[in-house]
């Protein structure tokens, strides 16, 4: 039991009480960060360590920011759920719209224009007064990820009350002012591993209390020859999972393997899981086989010969861990610090710089099996070992101890 | 006791040696010398208050002839603005550097000897002590054609204010009955505050001895008996053609036997009038016209003269009766005012338009010296009734009555902060149209005076009859003679027309009402303005704190002063720290003012809505409108009103009705107000929009803006940016019953859905005002419904009655500590909630750019 909490409560007593606060809520939701919120919810109040309210919006699709679902409480999985419109209040979307470009593009904004631009993004004002309202309700506030309204304001309600998680990328938004100063107002900081800890630390972000924990996993496996058999899908094959988007460094990877199918004709062909039009990868070799249910993802995993991850805006990368607890080995840019680092404590995949080093790569894992399943056990074994639930949570724990107590 | 005695009336070339400059000297010396002081031992003191630029009084070397025994006297010299010498400055100066000086004296009681001359400068009130007028006769009111006509307005503006000074005086003594009954009458005066006291002749004036019978009057061409009489000019209560037609009228013996003898004041061309009317009459060669004489002659002339007539058909007394009377004089005088009080039954009273019977007077007398003998004995022993004896004991207790009276007549007293017109700023018009809800509230139950602290001079008539309204420069000398119970400052955004009204509020805590709850422009423009960037960052720091002082400088580093920090950050702390109380005309404002400083005491009191005037109704308005701008009475006319920025969107408005001209032809906009800094139409047109049917008035008269109010069908009232004030606009046209359309901001969110439409401020802004409107021109039930929610709702919760009401409530707040008034009685609470979260929604936009975590609530 921890002391530092009252007579009433303690962390595995059930009565903490937790917000999460993360933009949009859901089991059909691809995304990393709101898959973390969402796992970790679950498993906090699983194990009764605390009684967690997610607090979120009615939108559904980060395209149109409409408020699609309705108002209120629900529950999804034992986790109790508030939802609260977006309100459409910004004054002026020429404006929004040439800060957002801007900034994208060239990464510069005037310091005042960094605030206007918060401004803009979407805001739940009933949600930020709920959190005003039950500032004595919930003893502490997670705001996850970053670049969300809701997190940037929400985080400024109470203060003192809230735990920035936010899965920060090494874009032109981490750099912002207000990002610096919403991660040094608060009264933590949850990092999902120690890249995404020091890429802060690079952008000169002093975070209070900081905190890694990371994601947690269930011991699964994959089965590969149920893909095949369901696929009707005999080649070898390379694996990506995620959004097809070019900020996932998908274009460099298409190219890529185009160059290297040109060079190395053969069978090997790259699986694209997840959303994807099948329009914009119109290449012979490269099959898209869409979003795959949670049931049958592994066994895709499994039967690759490996996981090609070629983003650089990573903070924790969760397809990396489930490509290992297949015991599929993964390929990474060197340059994107989080993979590369998972990479390296796991001795479960290879790096790569430029094409050369792509096709050095790709040759080594589709050409040695034993390599490949070498490198994948290790993975799995690292999973195993640094993100198992309990792991995790005990990490979670011990963070929950410092952010509570009254220093 | 102190008195205090106005003798400049004894200075003026205009009075110091005419009937009123003698007779305040004449009394005034037997008061001063027949005063015995109170039972307390000490010394009642005289203040004799003079014009230092102007001669010297003419009792001033009759009182150092010798010493007084029953008082101590003082002259005191008036300040600068009060002589003749110094340029006249307004109002506003004369009434603040009148009672400040007043103050200094410390008086129990003032006499004001002259108060209707012109060239004795007076104010329009006098707060300070209790005070006693010489009423002499309202002749300029009584003649108000001749004397205050139209071609002269100032003129007459000038005397009916220095009417409502002699109205508001203590105590008036007139110089005859009938000068009280006019002041009665015409002045609504009571007559429990007036009396008599009759002047006396000055005691040169003796029946003929053997000294003056020896004066020899023929180098003034008199060589026949003569009748007599001082007149003045043509003027109609002097009427010297009266006498010179009855004169005319004698018998032709008796006419050629006398002279006809008058002593007028001669300006120039008199001379020339008098003679023709005398030749006109037939009487030129009888006439001998003499101008203002030494004294030893006027007597040899009422010694001499076989009848003194008198023949003004008004006179406020008619001292030269009198002196006729003490002449030994036989007197035939007007039967009209005042001389029968002077003459009694020692004269014969007749008709002055009657010659013949004023000409039947004269000839009684002139054919029988008996019986001018018999008056003659008879004036002089009524004439021994008027003595200076008897007028200065009425004076003594007067002065004794008044002056022993409590000074404190239990009233509040509150001093209000605040620009008047014709300051160009919409409180001043917001303070005038409130002040006569407040004064017939005062008068049904709340006895409250309010005093006014203005930099203008006011051109609101009801404010100058009915205020008292002092320079701010006089505060401290009326503060300090007795502190007022209440200040109110009525502040707006506008550096020049509130500085003096702010830097007083932080002197003297008092009650602020927060018309611009923003007030950004202060620092901006006392520093910024000049380019102490330094010193404006300091200001903004020790508002909002050291946090935000890394931000600030970013922002005017990247010249985003405007968005960043003049529409954001409200730099009232100081001010609101320094208040006792703090009114704020929306309940956002009040919720925002809370949330920044949770120990002010704050409080919601709405824009009324003032009672349209009773002239026309609004289809007359309307109809006017459209035969004005030709447009037929089915248009469906849409206004937007008030000075023209960019900030009231009326750009947006076009296009929306651009949009919809091709659907709804009948429909027309009305833009009234001033365009010269910004016209939206010229804008529309730069940019390509049609602005067929859109009308613009340009700045109108007030009558006009009310008629053009009255005439829309539909009110547009947008605005954003803004200093989070509210729109007195709205609330005129919800009391005229209008369906409005207006922006959707924190401040006007409260305002009721059924009769206000709020549009968003973003990008489907043009989109929401063109649905909106569309809605409206359809739908006439709608618009009559809308209309009907907004009358009510401005009837009920805007109705200056109620907001005279909330203010007294907080002016009780602020004396005795009573709660105040409770914003939540008539908001709902969907619109409350709706301000809370957008003072939210500001309060974490400011939070984000401080570097350090806020304190929590």
């Amino acid at each position: 039991m921890n002391a530092l909490m009252s007579e009433k409560e303690d962390c595995f007593g059930g009565q903490l009480r937790l917000a999460f606060v993360v933009p949009r809520y859901g089991d059909t939701l691809v995304g990393g960060a709101e898959t973390f919120a969402r796992h970790l919810a679950e498993q906090l109040v699983a194990h009764g360590l605390a009684r967690v309210t997610v607090l979120t919006t009615c939108v559904n699709d980060l395209g149109t920011w409409r408020n699609e679902l309705p108002p209120g409480k629900s529950y999804l999985n034992g986790v109790e759920v508030l939802r609260f419109p977006v309100a459409h209040l910004y004054r002026n979307p020429t404006r929004s719209s040439q800060l957002q470009r801007r900034l994208v593009q060239s990464g510069v904004l005037r310091v005042t224009e960094q605030f206007e631009w918060v401004e803009y993004l979407h805001h739940s004002p009933e949600l930020y007064w709920h959190l005003q309202q039950n500032r004595h309700v919930y003893r502490l506030a997670f705001f996850i990820p970053y670049l969300y309204g809701t997190s940037y304001y929400g985080s400024m309600v109470n203060p003192s009350q809230s735990i920035l998680w936010p899965c920060l990328h090494d874009e032109p938004m981490a750099y912002l002012a207000p990002t610096r100063r919403m991660l040094q107002a608060c009264r933590g900081v949850l990092f999902n591993c120690p890249p995404e800890q020091e890429l802060a630390q690079r952008l000169g972000i002093r975070p209070p209390r900081p905190y890694v924990v990371g994601g947690g996993f269930d011991d699964r496996r994959g089965d590969a020859a149920r893909f095949r058999e369901r696929q009707q899908f005999f080649d070898p094959f390379v694996l990506y999972a995620g959004r097809w988007e070019l900020a996932k460094g998908v274009g460099e990877l298409a190219t890529f393997f185009v160059e290297y199918k040109k060079r190395r004709p053969g069978p090997l062909k790259l699986v694209v899981m997840g959303n994807c039009d099948a329009s914009t990868v119109a290449h012979p070799d490269i099959i898209p086989i869409g979003f795959q249910p949670e049931a049958e993802k592994l066994d895709v995993y499994a039967a690759a010969d490996a996981l090609i991850q070629p983003s650089l805006m990573e903070s924790f990368s969760i397809v990396l861990m489930e490509a290992w607890l297949a015991g599929a080995p993964v390929i990474v840019p060197r340059h994107c610090s989080v993979t590369s680092y998972h990479v390296q404590q796991s001795r479960g995949g290879l790096v790569y710089h430029e094409f050369e080093e792509f096709m050095t790569v790709l040759d080594k894992l589709s050409g040695d099996a034993a390599a490949r399943q070498s490198m994948g056990q290790s993975g799995r074994a690292y999973v195993l070992r640094e993100y198992n639930w309990g792991t995790v949570l005990e990490r979670f724990r011990r963070a929950l101890e410092t952010w509570l107590s009254p220093s | 006791m102190r008195i205090g005695i106005d003798l400049r009336c004894t200075q003026t070339v205009m009075s110091r040696n005419r009937g009123i400059g003698i007779f305040t000297r004449a009394v005034m010396e037997h008061i001063l010398r027949g005063w015995q002081h109170t039972d307390s031992g000490e010394k009642d003191e005289f203040f004799l208050i003079y014009d230092p630029s102007e001669a010297d009084s003419t009792l001033k070397p009759i009182l150092a002839e010798a010493p007084l025994d029953g008082c101590r006297v003082t002259w005191s010299p008036l300040p600068p603005s009060l002589q003749l010498a110094v340029a006249e400055p307004g109002m506003t100066v004369i009434n603040g550097d009148f009672n400040a000086f007043l103050a200094g004296l410390r008086l129990d009681v003032l006499h004001l000897s002259s108060a209707l001359e012109f060239d004795i400068r007076l104010p329009t009130h006098i707060v300070v002590c209790p005070y006693v007028v010489t009423l002499y006769d309202l002749i300029p009111l009584i003649y108000d054609r001749f004397f205050l006509p139209p071609s002269a307005p100032l003129r007459g503006r000038r005397y009916v204010e220095r009417l409502g000074l002699v109205m508001r005086a203590d105590h008036g003594i007139a110089i005859s009955g009938c000068s009280q009954k006019d002041v009665e009458t015409f002045l609504g005066v009571r007559p429990d505050k007036l009396s008599v006291a009759y002047p006396a002749a000055d005691p040169v004036f003796i029946p003929r001895d053997s000294t003056y019978a020896s004066v020899d009057l023929s180098p003034y061409g008199i060589i026949r008996p003569y009748v007599f009489s001082v007149t003045g000019s043509f003027t109609p209560n002097k009427s010297p053609e009266l006498l010179i037609a009855a004169f005319a009228a004698l018998p032709a013996d008796l006419r050629t036997a006398h002279q006809l003898v008058l002593t007028v004041k001669l300006w120039p061309t008199m001379r020339e009038q008098f003679m023709a009317l005398a030749e006109k009459h037939g009487v030129a060669a009888q006439l001998v016209l003499t101008d203002e004489l030494p004294l030893e002659v006027l007597l040899a002339l009422y010694q001499q003269c076989s009848i003194y007539a008198h023949l003004s058909p008004y006179e406020g007394f008619g001292l030269p009766v009198l002196e006729a009377m003490h002449c030994g004089a036989p007197c035939v005088a007007a039967n009209r005012a005042s001389l029968p009080e002077v003459l009694g039954d020692a004269g014969l009273l007749v008709d002055p338009e009657n010659a013949a019977e004023c000409a039947q007077a004269f000839a009684t007398l002139l054919s029988d010296p008996s019986r001018r003998a018999r008056l003659s004995q008879r004036g002089l022993a009524r004439a021994e009734q008027f003595t200076w004896q008897r007028t200065a004991e009425h004076y003594r207790a007067v002065y004794q009555q008044i002056g022993m009276q409590s000074n404190d007549p239990g009233e509040l007293r509150v001093a209000l902060w605040t620009p008047l017109r014709p300051t160009n700023t919409g409180i001043a018009d917001y303070v005038e149209e409130l002040l006569p809800y407040f004064a017939a509230w005062q008068r049904e139950s709340h006895p409250m005076r309010v005093d006014i602290f203005t930099q203008s001079e006011p051109d609101n008539p009801f404010v100058r009859d009915n205020h008292a309204f002092f320079t701010p420069t006089a505060f401290e000398a009326l503060h300090a003679w007795r502190p007022y119970d209440a200040n109110i400052y009525q502040i707006g955004s506008t550096y020049a027309h509130h500085e003096f009204i702010y830097k007083q509020a932080l002197k003297v805590p008092g009650i602020v009402v927060s018309h611009d709850p923003i007030l950004h422009a202060y620092p901006a423009t006392q520093v910024l303005g000049i380019g102490q960037r330094e010193a404006y960052i300091e200001r903004v720091i020790a508002e909002e704190g050291e946090s935000l002082r890394e931000f600030v400088r970013q922002a005017l580093a990247e010249d985003a002063f405007w968005d960043a920090l003049y529409h954001e950050y409200n730099m009232d702390k100081t001010l609101l720290r320094a208040s006792r109380a703090v009114v704020y005309h929306s309940y956002y404002a009040l919720r925002d003012a809370q949330q920044r400083l949770p120990n002010v005491s704050a409080f919601y009191i709405p824009l009324f809505s003032a009672t349209p005037p009773d002239t026309f109704s609004a289809a007359e308005c309307k109809r006017r409108v459209c035969e004005r701008l030709c447009l037929p009475l089915e248009t469906i006319l849409v206004g937007t009103f008030g000075v023209m920025a960019r900030k009231k969107r009326v750009d947006e408005l076009i296009h929306a009705v651009s949009l919809l001209r091709r659907f709804y032809p009948q429909l027309a906009l009305l833009i009234v107000g001033d365009v010269s800094s910004y016209n939206p139409v010229r804008e529309a047109q730069r940019t390509g929009y049609s602005t067929e049917r859109i009308f613009i008035t340009g700045e109108v008269t007030m009558a006009d803006f009310m008629t053009y109010l009255q005439a829309v069908d539909i009110g547009a009232v947008l605005r954003y940016p803004t200093l989070e004030e509210t729109s007195a606009i709205i609330s005129r046209l919800m009391g005229l019953g209008k369906p409005l359309i207006i922006s959707d901001i924190p401040q006007f969110r409260e305002l009721p859905d059924e009769c206000c439409w709020k549009v968003p401020v973003n990008n489907s802004e043009v989109e929401v005002l063109a649905l909106y409107l569309a809605e409206l021109i359809e739908n006439s039930e709608l618009r009559a419904a809308m209309g009907y929610n907004a009358l009510l709702y401005a009837r009920t919760y805007m109705s200056p009655e109620y907001v005279t009401n909330l203010y007294r409530q907080v002016i009780d707040h602020e004396i005795s500590g009573a709660p105040g008034p409770q914003a939540e009685t008539h908001i709902p609470l969907r619109y409350r909630h709706q301000a809370d979260l957008a003072v939210m929604m500001k309060q974490l936009r400011h939070h984000l750019r401080h570097d350090t975590a806020i304190a929590e609530p």
